[in-house]
């Protein structure tokens, strides 16, 4: 791959905080409950899907321990399969939905959804194509 | 494509890691090439040829297929 476009990783280190992004949500949560705080119904779905969004950005960018050729391939792969996927749900929503209410799109659907949707398409696919080269191994 | 490297690691008597470590990749790397699971790039079907000391051709060659 061109060395002058290599897209920026994060270093493993890191890792934790993909994971505690989603268990955030439910500490705020709880912490409005506790306090309490006043927070619209509306937000909550949306305060899911952004730290689940950003948890997951950050477990797919994480460095592997040998950021090799093959892994770039599975990352790029990965990322297709990722808006392939998400445009087939968000196709099959629109249709769904028009089908059904007669609008193209419907409340639960935001941009942190969709953020949400991408990277986590993104990290399943990843997972799974690492998955299948351990696998092939055996 | 098919390739002869577990052959070539054979005859040199070393270990996937080994070579894994010559050449800058993973040991799942090159047990993924062995078994015609991924393709490797230009550069890295280069540097497996200079450390068997025997052209590109000589590992990877087109089936059929390709």
């Amino acid at each position: 791959m061109n060395d002058e476009f290599r897209y920026p990783l994060i270093p493993r280190k890191w890792r934790w905080l993909g994971f505690t992004m989603f268990g955030m949500p439910f500490i705020i949560l709880a912490l409005a409950i506790v306090l309490p705080l006043e927070f619209p119904q509306e937000a909550v779905s949306d305060l899911f899907y952004a730290f689940w969004a950003i948890g997951f950005g950050i477990l797919i960018s994480v460095r592997e321990k040998q950021e090799d050729e093959m892994v770039q391939q599975m990352r790029l792969k990965a990322f297709q399969m990722g808006v392939f996927f998400l445009m087939a749900g968000v196709i099959a929503t629109i249709c769904i939905n028009l089908i059904r209410t007669g609008s193209l799109l419907s409340d639960w659907f935001s941009g942190f959804t969709v953020i949400w949707l991408l990277h986590t398409y993104i990290y399943a696919t990843f997972q799974y194509l690492k998955w299948k080269s351990k696998q092939d191994e055996e | 494509m098919k390739n002869s490297l577990k052959v070539e690691r054979a005859k040199k008597d070393i270990t996937q890691q080994q070579l894994a470590e010559e050449v800058g990749v993973s040991r799942q790397t090159i047990n993924s090439i062995e078994k015609n699971k991924y393709v490797p790039s230009t550069v890295l079907s280069l540097k497996i040829a200079r450390y068997f000391d025997v052209s590109v051709n000589d590992i990877f060659q087109l089936t059929e297929e390709d």
